[in-house]
C-alpha cells in the first residue's frame, strides 16, 4: 500500500465515518435517557431520505434546503412517537420491554409506510457527483458534504446538551432520572424532547445518507443495527465515544474493504462489537448498563 | 409481503357467471428489495399475457388468473412462496420468479412437487446442469450477457479487465463465464471480486481497481449495485476506457445517475428493434397497460408464457409431465427470440444485446445488425465532463 493510497483511505473512512456518529448520536441519545434502544431509529434514517428524495425529484429541491424539512419531520414523529406511544406504557418492571417492542411496531409501520408512498424500489438523490481533488486526494463532493454537516451537527448538539438548561435536563434524566425529578425536571416533557431529538439526528442522517447511496424502505433495519454497534463501540451515553465508535467502524470497513475482501469490510461492525463487548462491556468511552 | 386478493373475488364473480373453473398461475417476484426494479418489468410482462390469452378465449376454453406474491429479493422467502403455491393455493401450474439465485432454490421445490417451471430470470447455467427433469432455461445464458461489450473491448484493443459481482448466482455466473473467454477477446483479467449482496459502499474495492488502471471495468450485478458503482468510479476519479455492466443499464432508471450514466454499456437480451415475430404488437400493448416501455425482462417473461401457452395447447391438458416433454422438445419464436432448450433444460435460442447510454438514451450498439447508433468510445475521463 502506498502513502498515496493509505492517506486515500483513512479520507474515504472519515467521510463515512461522519454520517456513521451522526446516524448513531440519535439511538445513543434515546437510549441513555430512555433505556431503550429505539428499533425504529433506522426507519427514521430512511423515512427522511425519502423525503429529501422526493422533494428532489418531484420539485427540484436542493437536498440542502429540503435537509431542514427532513429534520423537522424527524422531530415531529419523533415527539408524537413519544407523546402518544411510548409515554404512555406504564412504568412498571416490564416498561423497558413494552417501549422496545413499541419501537419495533413504529418500524413496520414506517417501512409500510414508505413502501406505499414510494414504492419498494432502490431510491438516491444524485446530487453532486463526482469530486473535489486536492493533495493530490479524491474528495467525493457529496460524501464530503455530509461529513461537513455531519461534523456541524455533531457540534451543535453537543452545545446544546452542554449550555442550554433543556439539554442539562436531558443528561440529568439520562444519568439519574429520580435524582433528576428531586431537582424539579420534567421527566416526561424531557424524554418527550429527548425522542423527538434522536429521531430529528437520526432524519438528519438520512437526509444527507440518501445524497450518497441508494435506499430503499427496507433498509432501515440494517441502520439501527449499525447504529446500535456504533453506540457499544463508543460506549453508551458518551458524546465523544459515539463519534470515535463511528470513525473506528467507517475506517475499519474501508481498511478490511481494501486489505480483506468487501465480505469481511461488511461484517467487521459486528466482530468490533463483540470485541468490545467481551474486552470493555462498557464501550471505550461509556458508562456501565449492561 | 402483499399477496394478492384478487384469488377471492375472481373466483366469486367466475362462480356466480357460471364460467368454467379458471387456470390459475402462481409465481413469486422481486417487489421489494434489491431486485425490485427489474421484478416489477418481469411480472407485468406476465400480466400482459394473462390478459391477453384471456381474450384469445383462455387456455383449454378455461379463464387464465394469475397468483404471486413478492419473495423481496430473498431465495429463503422465494422457497417459502413456491411451496405455499404449490401446496396451499395449489395453482395449476407455476413460473420462475426473478433472478438466478431466487430460481435455483425454488427449482427444487418445483422438482419435488413435479411442476414444470420455466425460468424467465435465471441466467445462471448451473441452475440447469443438476439432471432436473421439470425446469427449463427462458432466459439467455449468463455467458452472453457480455459478449457485446467483450467483441467492443477487443475491436478497440484494450487489454486489461476488471470485474466487481454481488456474491449471488447470477453475478458470480457472468463473472466466471466472462473470466472463461477473456483470452479469447484479448483481455487480462486483472482484479475479479465479489461484494455482499446490500453492499452500498463500494469505495475499498474500487480504490484497488484505481490503482491497477484497468481498461475496462465490468459491473456484473444487478440495478442498484450498477448505479453505485458508477457514481463511486466518478466520485474517486476510476477512468477505464471502457464501463459496462450486467443487469441495471437496460432499466431506464439508469438514467437517474445523469452525466455519471453516459457512456456506460449494459447488456440487453431484447430490444424494440429486435426482428421477432409480435414485437410491435407486444410494445403497444405494454405501454397501454402500464403506461411505459418494456424493458427485456417484461419481454423474456412474456416469452415464457408464451411457450407455456403452446406447450398445453400442443399437450392439451395440464399433465406436468406431459409438458415437460413438450416444452424439452419445442422450439417457439417468441417476443424475445427463438426458445429452445438443450436435453439438460439449458437455452439455446436466446441472444443478447449491448447498449450505451448516449446523451441521455439508450442506443443498441451491438450486433450490427440490430444497431440503433455507433458505440464511442474511449469513454470520457471522469474530469473531463461538466
Amino acid at each position: 500500500m502506498t502513502p498515496h493510497i493509505f492517506l486515500q483511505l483513512i479520507v474515504n473512512g472519515i467521510m463515512v465515518g461522519g454520517v456513521y456518529g451522526l446516524m448513531s448520536l440519535g439511538i445513543n441519545l434515546v437510549w441513555g435517557v430512555m433505556g431503550v434502544v429505539n428499533l425504529a431509529h433506522g426507519d427514521f434514517i430512511v423515512a427522511a431520505g425519502f423525503l429529501t428524495f422526493w422533494l428532489f425529484t418531484r420539485f427540484q429541491v436542493n437536498p440542502l434546503l429540503a435537509f431542514p424539512a427532513g429534520v423537522a419531520m424527524g422531530f415531529a414523529i419523533g415527539v408524537l412517537t413519544q407523546k402518544f406511544l411510548l409515554g404512555r406504557v406504564p412504568q412498571d418492571r416490564g416498561a423497558v420491554k413494552t417501549s422496545l417492542l413499541m419501537t419495533f411496531g413504529v418500524s413496520y409501520m414506517l417501512i409500510n409506510a414508505a413502501q406505499l408512498l414510494f414504492g419498494n424500489e432502490f431510491q438516491t438523490v444524485m446530487f453532486l457527483p463526482g469530486s473535489w481533488r486536492m493533495l493530490g486526494l479524491d474528495f467525493a463532493k457529496s460524501r464530503a458534504l455530509a461529513f461537513l454537516v455531519a461534523a456541524a451537527i455533531s457540534l451543535l448538539l453537543w452545545a446544546f446538551l452542554r449550555f442550554t438548561f433543556i439539554g442539562r435536563a436531558i443528561r440529568a434524566v439520562s444519568q439519574n432520572p429520580e435524582g433528576a425529578s428531586v431537582c424539579g425536571i420534567d421527566i416526561d416533557r424531557t424524554r418527550v424532547v429527548s425522542f423527538g431529538l434522536g429521531s430529528a439526528l437520526a432524519a438528519a442522517a438520512g437526509a444527507l445518507l440518501v445524497t450518497i447511496f441508494a435506499i430503499s424502505p427496507a433498509m432501515g433495519t440494517g441502520y439501527t443495527v449499525r447504529s446500535f454497534a456504533v453506540t457499544v463501540i463508543g460506549g453508551l451515553g458518551s458524546f465523544p465515544g459515539a463519534l470515535l465508535g463511528a470513525l473506528i467502524l467507517g475506517l475499519s470497513e474501508v481498511f478490511t474493504g481494501y486489505l480483506a475482501s468487501a465480505q469481511i469490510a461488511n461484517g467487521i461492525a459486528f466482530l468490533l462489537f463483540l470485541a468490545v463487548l467481551l474486552a470493555r462491556p462498557r464501550g471505550l468511552f461509556g458508562r456501565a448498563v449492561l | 409481503m402483499r399477496p394478492i386478493l384478487l384469488f377471492a373475488l375472481f373466483a366469486a364473480a367466475t362462480a356466480a357467471r357460471g364460467e368454467p373453473n379458471p387456470i390459475v398461475i402462481g409465481a413469486s417476484v422481486s417487489l421489494s428489495g434489491t431486485y425490485a426494479a427489474s421484478g416489477r418489468y418481469s411480472i407485468e410482462g406476465t400480466q400482459l399475457w394473462v390478459d391477453d390469452v384471456n381474450k384469445r378465449g383462455g387456455l383449454l376454453g378455461r379463464p387464465v388468473r394469475l397468483v404471486y406474491y413478492d419473495d423481496k429479493s430473498d431465495a429463503n422467502t422465494g422457497v417459502q412462496l413456491y411451496v405455499k403455491l404449490i401446496t396451499a393455493d395449489k395453482v395449476d401450474l407455476i413460473v420462475g420468479p426473478y433472478s438466478s439465485g431466487v430460481t435455483s432454490a425454488v427449482s427444487t421445490v418445483a422438482e419435488k412437487h413435479h411442476m414444470v417451471m420455466l425460468g424467465p430470470e435465471a441466467a445462471d447455467v448451473k441452475i440447469y446442469t443438476r439432471g432436473y427433469k421439470y425446469n427449463f432455461q427462458a432466459q439467455t445464458q449468463a455467458g452472453r450477457y457480455m459478449l457485446g461489450a467483450l467483441t467492443l473491448a477487443k475491436a478497440n484493443g484494450y487489454k486489461t479487465l476488471a470485474m466487481l459481482a454481488e456474491d449471488t448466482a447470477f453475478p458470480k455466473a457472468v463473472s466466471a463465464e466472462v473470466a472463461k473467454m477473456a483470452g479469447e477477446y484479448g483481455l487480462k483479467v486483472v482484479f475479479d471480486e465479489t461484494y455482499p449482496k446490500g453492499s452500498s459502499d463500494f469505495s475499498a474495492l474500487l480504490t484497488k481497481v484505481k490503482q491497477i488502471g484497468p481498461d475496462v471495468v465490468f459491473a456484473n450485478s444487478y440495478l442498484p449495485d450498477s448505479q453505485g458503482i458508477l457514481r463511486q468510479c466518478h466520485e474517486l476519479g476510476v477512468d477505464a476506457k471502457m464501463f459496462a455492466v450486467a443487469v441495471g443499464a437496460a432499466e431506464p432508471q439508469f438514467g437517474n445517475l445523469g452525466t455519471t450514466a453516459e457512456y456506460v454499456f449494459g447488456a440487453t437480451q431484447w430490444a424494440p428493434t429486435m426482428p421477432w415475430p409480435g414485437n410491435p404488437e407486444f410494445i403497444q400493448a405494454y405501454q397501454r397497460k402500464f403506461n411505459r416501455a418494456p424493458d427485456y425482462h417484461s419481454a423474456s417473461n412474456y416469452a415464457s408464457m408464451q411457450v407455456l401457452e403452446a406447450a398445453v395447447k400442443q399437450v392439451g391438458s395440464l399433465d406436468q409431465d406431459k409438458l415437460a416433454a413438450a416444452i424439452a422438445k419445442l422450439k417457439l419464436d417468441t417476443v424475445y427470440g427463438r426458445f429452445e432448450v438443450d436435453s439438460r433444460g439449458v437455452q439455446l435460442g436466446f441472444t443478447s444485446a449491448l447498449l450505451q447510454w448516449q446523451k441521455g438514451k439508450q442506443v443498441i450498439v451491438w450486433p450490427d445488425k440490430m444497431a440503433q447508433g455507433k458505440a464511442i468510445l474511449p469513454t470520457l475521463p471522469w474530469s473531463q465532463r461538466r
